[in-house]
């Protein structure tokens, strides 16, 4: 339990340590301690000095160099875990690291400190065996390159020099799908048999965790799989749901690859096989597929939205053009502009969805994109101005029931009086058809006073031109029974709310005195009750012999877009 | 002045329960999940709850290290191989599942508290209760015993045992 005597010194720089090194025939490297300490608590390691590189800070790193990615050596297994660069170019180096042992010592251990110690049952070395690694060491004479397969030679034995230090660890990427897995009684344990796969050079390299001496590469089964394009492999379902989504492959039924020999040599070479056949490789080479397959989808959604959305709003908007002004008429406007209005706002929100899809897709994560979008959208704000004041405006006309889709309306905008028929509303434009046919496009925000004409009653105005000379009495006797007729005659009388009265004289000049008659109407019919009292008043005039006056004063109108 | 005075009840007392499990045994690998464990026991009056429900629990995970992992292996010449916490395997909590527990309250007629004891029930029931569970998974391939602990090994064994008896 307690450690044999031994010296201590602490190297700051990779130099250093080498001429510590060099300095005693019996000094070990001590890293994150996770393996020596408890070797030499155990007596089984007694080296005569430590020399601790633990705080050379410029050996712990994940960078990109070309098509490989190399890694510090003194890289915590917590770094390597969570190292975004090997979780998308090398995810089971990643992976792997994050395995190892309790979260004390991936937060200790080091990746270069796993591989120096050459000890068959470690997570990474059979991973970085599979990969194809290289290891810089660095020695008194330069640093010099090993290949994986050369490196590791014997249990806890490497190609390392005394008065070596391994100081990177190079990997090509290797995204291509992959697994690993192992097999261990207890949390946290060593594994009894680990197993390591990944694609890689148009096959599957797999690598072996504790089913030898050294980390072991399964040639078995890498042969199988370049025989069988793939060892059988198969499409599988997930097992147990830890494993990445989507489709998989699993590895089945590969031939032995470890097993002659001691009995439980060949227990572990059955379990590394039972692994092996239980893991399904992880699949990324087709993500470019999914990503493909997630837009079509989305896309194919939106468009099948928009598609049924529209065909809603239409069939709503041309039942709402035979509506008349009763409260049934009046229901269904209503329904059809909140339908239109909800209906625009579900199709804008399917299409956002393809945008988010897309952006997802390319690995843009929207938390960040929020906070750029906070800046951008002081500037984008200027820009976005009035459409969110069109927005908001064409929310408050739908709220407060302004218009609705058919009603007739004088708008009074930035660019003068819009006036007609309300076809369409949008939350941010509202189409206005006039009476000669010319579709106006109003933004709802430059609406400043809406005149609505066909709200709760209108009124028919007709004046009456007659010579001065006649007797006014005499006139509004002839109206009153002009009016009576005509208030009890289809179809006008349902247009009118109330009958017709002559008001009475509203105007004398020289020539002419002008007699009102008003009547209270249905909101979209003051214009045919005016039109037809024109022209029967004027008719019964004629007739009775009541004279007018020479010269014809304009008439006072109310049509609309007359 | 000395005074001494023996309360020797009648008779002892007999705490009862029943403990149920439920695992899932990999056939590949031999590795063996208990996914649930229910135990019920009567232990008579209960005073101290929590204490109750600790005495049981402390005691299953003790009677599923005993079924599943626990072993004190020799060699030939009789030395233990399995002296240190190195070898010698105890679960850790991670290995040791959330139990449901729950209790009937048969007050016993022998004591004048109607207590009854608690601290081995779930050392004497989970063993069987695990074991069994474990040949019970296993009885469709013609497995009808298992040995103790029940590690992933033995379990392997016993079932290309059992495929080598049917074939």
């Amino acid at each position: 339990v307690i450690p044999a005597p031994f010296e201590y010194a602490r190297a700051g720089s990779v130099e250093e340590a080498i001429s510590l090194l060099g300095s005693d025939a019996d000094a070990k490297i001590l890293a994150g301690g996770h393996s020596l300490l408890p070797a030499m608590r155990l007596r089984v390691a007694r080296p005569s000095m430590l020399v601790d590189i633990g705080r050379i800070a410029d050996l712990s790193y994940v960078r990109e160099d070309g098509d490989r990615l190399a890694i510090g050596a003194l890289t915590r297994h917590h770094d390597v875990a969570n190292a975004e660069a090997l979780q998308q170019l090398c995810p089971i180096v990643a992976h792997a690291a994050g395995q190892i042992g309790d979260p004390q010592v991936r937060h200790m251990g080091t990746i270069g400190g796993s591989v120096a110690h050459g000890d068959p049952a470690g997570d990474l070395p059979a991973v970085l065996l599979a990969l194809d690694a290289e290891f810089v060491a660095q020695g008194p004479n330069g640093t010099r390159t090993v290949a994986a397969t050369d490196f590791f030679t014997s249990l806890f034995e490497t190609a390392l020099a005394p008065d070596e230090v391994l100081t990177e660890i190079r990997i090509p990427k290797a995204n291509a799908g992959w697994s690993f897995m192992k097999f261990q009684r207890r949390a946290q344990d060593w594994a009894v048999v680990g197993v390591s796969a990944v694609r890689a050079n148009g096959g599957v390299h797999v690598g072996l965790t504790n089913m030898g001496l050294t980390p072991l590469r399964a040639a078995g089964v890498e042969e199988a799989s370049r025989r069988r394009r793939g060892p059988r492999v198969r499409r599988g379902t997930r097992r147990r749901g830890d494993r990445a989504p989507g489709r998989c492959v699993r590895v089945r039924r590969v031939p032995p690859s470890a097993g002659e020999g001691a009995r439980s040599a060949s227990a572990r070479g059955g379990l590394g096989i039972a692994l092996l056949a239980q893991d399904p490789i992880r699949y990324s080479r087709d993500w470019w597929i999914e990503f493909a397959v997630a837009i079509a989808i989305s896309i194919a959604i939106a468009t099948a939205v928009s598609l049924i959305v529209g065909r809603y709003v239409r069939r709503y908007r041309r039942r709402t053009k035979e509506t008349g002004d009763d409260v049934e008429g009046r229901r269904r406007r209503r329904l059809t502009t909140v339908v239109g209005l909800a209906g625009g706002i579900v199709v804008v929100i399917a299409w956002l969805m393809v945008g988010l899809t897309i952006l997802r897709g390319f690995n843009v994560s929207l938390g960040p994109l929020v906070v750029s979008a906070g800046i951008a959208g002081v500037a984008l704000g200027f820009g976005a101005q009035t459409l969110v004041r069109d927005t908001i405006s064409g929310l408050f006309i739908v709220l407060e029931r302004q218009y609705d889709i058919g009603d007739v309306v004088d708008l009074e905008s930035d660019g003068g009086v819009v006036s007609g028929t309300v076809e369409a509303l949008s939350l941010r434009i509202t189409s206005v058809r006039q009476f000669d046919g010319t579709l106006s496009f109003v933004p709802n925000g430059a609406v400043h006073v809406v005149r609505n004409k066909t709200r709760g009653w209108g009124r028919a105005i007709v004046d009456v031109r007659v010579a001065v000379a006649e007797d006014a009495g005499r006139v509004r006797v002839v109206l009153e029974e002009l009016l009576e007729q005509l208030s009890s005659e289809e179809p006008f009388e349902s247009a009118l709310r109330k009958n017709p009265e002559v008001l009475g004289v509203v105007q004398v000049t020289d020539a002419a005195q002008v007699i009102r008659v008003a009547a209270e109407t249905e909101p979209s019919r003051r214009w045919e009750i005016e039109r037809e009292l024109r022209e029967r008043i004027t008719a019964r005039i004629a007739e009775r012999g009541i004279r007018v006056p020479p010269v014809p004063m304009p008439q006072r109108g109310s049509e609309p877009d007359a | 002045l000395e005074g001494t005075a023996v309360y020797d009840p009648p008779n002892f007392t007999w705490p009862a329960g029943t403990h149920v499990c439920v695992v899932e045994v990999d056939t590949e690998t031999g590795q063996t999940d208990v996914l649930r464990y229910v135990a019920v026991d009567d232990c008579g009056v209960v005073i101290n709850p929590m204490i109750v429900d600790g005495q049981v629990q402390g005691g299953v995970a003790q009677g599923i290290a005993e079924a599943l992992y626990e072993e004190a292996v020799y060699d030939e010449s009789g030395n233990l191989m399995t002296s240190s916490m190195t070898q010698y395997l105890i679960p850790s909590a991670m290995e040791i599942p959330d139990m449901i527990l729950d209790r009937t309250e048969t007050p016993s007629t022998t004591n004048a508290l109607g207590v009854k004891g608690i601290a081995e029930a779930g050392t004497i029931a989970s063993p069987p209760a695990v074991i069994n569970a474990v040949v019970d998974a296993l009885s469709h391939l013609g497995v009808t015993e298992m040995g103790k602990p029940a590690s992933p090994e033995r379990v392997w064994r016993a079932i290309q045992e059992a495929k080598g008896a049917a074939s």
